[in-house]
Formats: structure tokens, sequence, C-alpha cells
């Protein structure tokens, strides 16, 4: 019998110990954590859609700004700002669209000054490689550069953006991700020009 | 998060386990027990068949602590702690039950049962269902085929070590060294499956 | 003199995955590069090095019964806390590792130390034999993967290219026969080297 009592106890003092331990490490390694997260899965992309910057936008991005408020629904994003000569000229930020097998989520940079695309990134998705999956190609993704909002359509629809052939609903579920997030920009520019200290 | 799956689906998720991801000659998972077990046909068997069980139950149980305790809990990073103590209990529980219940089964997995909670493999699976998404169907076949992957390479694998034991190697290459080789080839020869599931 | 000794047994008498013969999972899935593979035995050291220790301390407290379950727990919290340090200070290395950084917990090597060493010699000697086999396995992996590395993509640590622009990379070398065939052979040649010794 104490040797039963015994075993549960050197157990129970183990696991407790070291389960105190590990919460301590994980509350210190949190934000790292999510940094390295951000720097390593949207780092290279927010670099890509920023070609002018001279700064780290990873370094200097703004978490959770507030750009909209309705009904109680809240529009949070994390801005990624690029700096020349120390002036703010562009922001990047994530917008997620609806592609064929799944969520697409995509980096857009727009400038500061015209509202239009500085470029685009698909960051994650599901699509069929060969075919919904080229979205990630320089073909299409360098079509994006300098577009503004109406510039954002199909070519067949009147627009400046060609289709991936046989993935016209990745193209789609894309170019709304895009446009909506033209759109965002557009509304709460002076909430994002704030948030990043321009203006 | 992806569509309804059909039943092809399934089957590349099969075929691509068993043979184009075979979880032993193209991850290197479980690789002491395969070096360790394979002298003779009947244990291999035996091995085989008590991962195909052990790995099933595994992957399904390591799947609903993962998706009802840690993430509710926030617990995600206490993952591997969680998953290998489940893996050790549930083992030492296969192992009670059998002895009880089933003691011809017993007989014949009994000493493979313990060897199985530091097999790699049945928690390197249950680690991969998580990172794949994988849903609870999707885990329970994915697990099943992992193990029907390990067991077939396993067998295989000892089917020409036998043959081995009268054949004349050099002394040095004896044992492990040749045992690894051989397996290169093994894993050569499955590479051909390769491009049958993207 | 004797702490010396434990930590030199680790470096070659003992030399694992060559001599002492566990570890061999991650020994065949990370030496696709030297950096990779010194990643992996430095990550494999800590855990050692810790758990040896605490195992040492508590090595009377323990009772001999759950005295598995005991190294288990103490090496799985090790574990999770190298997840968590590399995921916040390496995330590359964290990522290219993928699952054998959580599958540290089965490697052989270190529940093995723990049994057949840490649980019996005074804390001083469990260090520095964690030390020893830590520093051993972590030269052998760095040795492995710098081999394929050369061979299957011309570098070196990922950054030094050895050749010149006319080099065709043996890509074999970095695939998983060959990560079978590379390891064979380095365990004859130390078969050979031992027998000289001898």
């Amino acid at each position: 019998m104490r040797d039963i009592i015994k075993m549960i106890v050197v157990l129970t003092v183990i696991s407790t110990v070291m389960g105190a331990t590990l919460s301590l490490v994980e509350s210190i390694t949190r934000e790292p954590i999510k940094f390295s997260k951000i720097k390593f899965v949207k780092g290279p992309a927010v670099v890509a859609v920023l070609p002018e910057c001279e700064n780290d936008p990873i370094q200097d991005y703004k978490e959770g700004v507030v750009l909209e408020e309705k009904a109680g629904q809240k529009i949070i994003k994390s801005i990624f700002p690029a700096r020349k000569n120390g002036k703010c000229v562009a922001v990047a930020f994530e917008v997620t669209g609806q592609g064929f097998h799944g969520p697409l989520g995509i980096m857009i940079g727009v400038d500061l000054k015209t509202g239009k695309l500085t470029g685009m990134r698909v960051m994650t998705h599901t699509e069929t490689p060969g075919l919904g999956a080229r979205a990630t190609e320089p073909a299409f993704y360098k079509q994006f550069s300098g577009l503004g909002i109406k510039d954002v359509v199909l070519s067949d629809q009147g627009g400046k953006v060609d289709a991936i052939t046989g993935a016209t609903i990745t193209s789609q579920g894309v170019l709304g991700a895009v446009k909506a997030g033209l759109q965002l920009f557009s509304r709460s520019k002076d909430k994002i020009m704030g948030a990043v200290g321009a203006g | 998060m992806h569509e309804a799956w059909t039943f092809s689906d399934y089957l590349l998720l099969v075929i691509g386990a068993i043979l184009v991801n075979n979880i032993l000659l193209t991850r290197f998972l479980g690789n002491c027990p395969f070096l360790g077990v394979s002298r003779k046909m009947e244990t291999a068997t035996g091995m085989a068949m008590a991962v195909v069980f052990v790995m099933t139950m595994a992957g399904s149980i390591t799947w609903i602590i993962q998706e009802y305790v840690l993430i509710p809990f926030d617990l995600e990073y206490m993952q591997t702690i969680f998953f290998i103590l489940v893996i050790a209990a549930l083992v030492q529980l296969v192992e009670m039950f059998l002895q009880k219940s089933f003691p011809a089964l017993y007989q014949a997995l009994g000493i493979f049962l313990p060897l199985i909670t530091t097999n790699c493999a049945v928690l390197g699976v249950a680690v991969i269902n998580i990172r794949e998404g994988y849903n609870f169907l999707q885990t329970v076949v994915f697990s099943f085929a992992s193990a029907v992957g390990y067991g077939f390479a396993l067998i295989l694998f000892t089917g020409i070590r036998e043959q081995m034991e009268v054949s004349s190697i050099p002394d040095f290459m004896k044992g492990t060294a040749i045992g690894l080789l051989t397996a290169g080839l093994i894993s050569l020869s499955f590479f051909g499956f390769a491009g049958i599931v993207e | 003199m004797s702490v010396w000794k434990d930590f030199t047994d680790g470096l070659w008498k003992d030399i694992p995955p060559f001599r002492l013969v566990l570890g061999l999972c991650p020994t065949l899935a990370v030496t696709t590069a030297a950096d990779n593979g010194l990643g992996m035995g430095l990550a494999t050291t800590f855990v050692l090095v810790c758990s040896n220790a605490l195992i040492s301390i508590l090595r009377k407290l323990i009772p001999k019964k759950v005295r598995i379950a005991s190294y288990i727990v103490i090496i799985a919290s090790f574990v999770v806390m190298v997840e968590l340090f590399m995921q916040a200070y390496f995330y590359r290395l964290y990522i290219i590792l993928g699952i054998f950084i959580p599958l540290i917990v089965v490697n052989c090597i270190i529940l093995g130390r723990a049994e057949a060493f840490a649980s019996k010699r005074p804390i001083l000697n469990s260090i520095a034999d964690g030390l020893g086999h830590g520093f051993g396995f972590t030269i052998s992996l760095t040795i492995v993967g710098a081999f394929r590395e050369i061979l299957g993509a011309g570098t070196l640590f990922s950054k030094i290219t050895l050749f010149g622009p006319h080099f065709m990379p043996f890509s074999f070398m970095v695939k998983p026969p060959g990560a079978f065939i590379c390891l064979g052979l380095f365990l004859g040649i130390m078969n050979i080297i031992s027998r000289g010794r001898v």
C-alpha cells in the first residue's frame, strides 16, 4: 500500500512540476513564436508585394488595426507598412477569398497615394495542382501590379486580368478578394494612414 | 475545409500511404524495430499485426484528444507529451485486455506490444494526422493504411533477409549494415510507385 | 577521471548511431543536408543532457515500477521545450525538421541512456554521459548530412558551393533510398575501422 501511494505521489509531483515549467516556457516564447510565424509564413509575400520598401515591414508591422465597425462586426487587419526615404509609401495586408476547393489566403500591397496595387501574392490555397494552383505563378500574379479597383476584373468582362486557363472559379475568387481589399482600403484610408503614422 | 471526400479520394489516400509515401521507406518512421524484428518471418508477422492494431487505435484516440481536449483548453503546445502518454497507456490497456479476453491473440502479439510504445511510427502517424488537418474518418483510414504499409514493407524485407542468412556477405557488412542496404534497394523499388498519387 | 571517460565514451567507443545502433529514424530522415543534421543533433543533445541530469537527481526517489512512465514524462517535457524554443528562434529549421522534433521523445538513445546510465549514476557522470553521446550523435548526423549534401546537391551547409557550374548533382543521395544505402555503407566502414583496431 505504501508503495502505491509513493508511486502516485512521485508521478503526480513530477507531472505537476514539469507542467508548471512548460507553461512558464510557453508564456515566455509565445510572443517570439507569433513573430517568427508572421515573419516566415507571411514575410516573403509581404516583401514581394511591397517592391519599393527600404525598411523591414515585418519588424514595423501594426497588429490588429480596427478598420471598420458595423453593427458590432469589426474588420481587423494587421498592417505592414513600406517606407521610402522615411515616409510611408505603401501598405500590405491580408485578404481572404473563396477558391474552388477552399479558402485562399492572399497578401496585397496598396500604394498610399494612388490607391493602386503594388503587388499581389496567393499565400495559402488548396487548389488543384496545374490548374487553380497556377494562381501562385508569376504569369498570373504579375498582371496585378499597378491595377486600380476598376481594372480588377477578368479581361473578357472588360478588365485587365486574364483568367487562369481551366480555373475560372479560382481566378474569380482571387479577383473578388483583391477587389474587396482595395475597396476596404479606399473606405478606411484615414485609419490606415493613422495606424502607420503617415499623412 | 475540404469538400466532401469521394470514395476515390479515400482510395488514393490508402494507395498513397501504402505504396507512394510508405512511412517506413520514404518517411523513415519506425526503423529501429524494423531492423530488430526482421530476422524471422514469424516475429515480423506478429509485429506487423500488432502495429496495425495499435496504430489505428492510437491514431483515432489521439485525434479525439487533440480535437476535444487540447484545442478547447488551448494546450496544443503540450501535444507531444499528451500523445506519448496516451500511446503508452493505450498499449498497456490493450495488453491487459488481450491477456484476459483473447489469450490466443495475446500469445501471438504479446511480446511486441511493449516495443510499440517506442516505435516512432505510431507517434509519427498520430502527429501527421493532425498536421495534415485530416478529419476523423480520414484519420482512421490513413492510420490503418500507414500501418498496413509498414507491415507490408516489414514482411517484404524479412523475406529477403531470411534468404540472406544463407548467402555469403563480407564480414564487416553483416547485420545492420547489409540490412540498411537492402532497405535502400526496396525503397528504390517503391520509388517506381511515385507519380501514381500526386 | 571517470567523468571524462563517461564523456569520451559517447564520442568514439559507443558513438551513436554507428556503434550504439539506436536512433536510426532521425539519422535517415534529416541528414539531407549538413546543417539539418547539426540542428537535429543539438536538439537531441539538449534533451539528452537535461533528462539525464534530472533523472539522475531523482533516481533514488522514483519507484522502480513507475520509472519508465516517469522517464517518458520528463523526456517529453524537455522535448516540448525544444519545440517551443525552436519555433521562437529557429523557425526555418523547425519547419524543415518537421515531425522529427516531437519524435525526439521516442528516440531510443535518450530512453536508453536514462535506463542504462542516468538511473544508476551520480549527476556529474550523467551529464557527462549525456553530453558525450549527444555530441557523438551530432557529429555523426553532421558527417552523414555533409556527405549526402556534397554528393546530392554539391553544396555544404547550404551556402558553400563546392564544384564548378558543370557539376551534375547526384540527387539520388538526398532521396530516401540514398539515405538507407549511405548509412549502410557508413556502418560497414565503421565496422572495418573498429576491426582494424582490435
